[in-house]
């Protein structure tokens, strides 16, 4: 399916790429879940304040 | 609204009875019961002692022998309808009470201090100055810790609105930066004072930065020692070659 180019013999990188891509996606979903609690979290953070403040 | 009052702890229950009614019956006498049950702030006053049945006397009920009250029993007989209509006035009532107690053959020979509105005043008098001596020092507490929470209240409303344009800005800018400075304190967990004022003393939680920071650490804790290449054999390899 692929063929390596870059070394004579080798395969290559893309066979790699490849493999890894599936393993890779599963990453996603738990980093973007984080970083909307994150956001939600300095929301709620600021709301307090605000509320005490103004 | 009767109960609301009786039940106050500071509240000395003045308990009016008819003297020619079954005073173990009466309502008022049962509702001081049920708020005092020690009988300790309840007075008992009994009326229309003149008009009991002829043989009958109040004795017993005024020395307390059918009810006991810590605070006892005034008997008292007040004006009559008809005094009303003639219009005698209170004090000449009085008088007359007092030559109804002095010549009855059994009231005149009780103690005086038992019968009369003058004594009841006079009791009602002493109960009260002994009431508020004993009340006192715990209202002048439920005041205090009253206007501390005012106080309180009131610090954390903030400064007053000013009136010129100019410092509307100014305070609206002090604002701004009171909310920058605790925003970052927040998230950094530097100590605040105008955020620890406010928040709930004894309630462990984290503070804005260490959350997030921990839900951070968390982050891939479930792949700790997962190997990518375990789903994969050869075939896979070959055939993604």
């Amino acid at each position: 399916m692929h063929e390596g180019d870059g070394l004579p013999g080798f395969p290559s990188v893309d066979v790699f790429i490849y493999l890894i891509n599936p393993q890779l996606e599963r990453l996603r979903d738990p980093a973007l879940e984080l970083i909307q609690d994150t956001y939600q979290q300095l929301e709620q953070i600021a709301g307090s304040i605000v509320d005490k403040i103004f | 609204m009767a109960a609301r009052y009786v039940g106050d702890p500071r509240t000395i229950i003045l308990c009016v009875l008819p003297a020619n009614a079954d005073m173990t019956t009466s309502d008022g006498l049962q509702m001081a019961r049920e708020m005092d049950p020690k009988g300790i702030r309840t007075i008992g006053v009994i009326t229309k002692l003149d008009i009991m049945d002829k043989g009958t006397n109040g004795k017993r009920m005024l020395e307390g022998k059918d009810v006991s009250l810590r605070l006892g029993f005034i008997g008292i007989k007040n004006r009559s309808q008809q005094d009303i209509i003639d219009r005698i006035p209170v004090k000449q009532a009085i008088e007359k009470e007092q030559l109804y107690f002095s010549t009855h053959q059994v009231y005149s020979t009780m103690n005086q201090n038992l019968l009369g509105i003058g004594n009841l005043t006079t009791k009602l008098t002493k109960i009260l100055f002994t009431h508020i001596k004993h009340s006192l020092p715990q209202i002048m507490q439920e005041i205090r810790a009253k206007a501390k929470e005012t106080e309180d209240d009131l610090r954390d409303l903030g400064p007053p609105m000013p009136e010129g344009g100019g410092e509307k800005t100014q305070l609206l800018w002090n604002m701004i930066t009171d909310f920058i400075q605790t925003y970052k304190n927040t998230i950094s967990g530097k100590y605040d004072s105008k955020r620890q004022m406010s928040s709930q003393p004894g309630k462990a939680e984290l503070s804005g930065g260490a959350r997030i920071k921990m839900n951070f650490y968390n982050l891939y804790q479930e792949y700790d020692g997962f190997s990518a290449t375990s789903e994969y054999n050869d075939m896979h390899v070959q055939k993604a070659i």
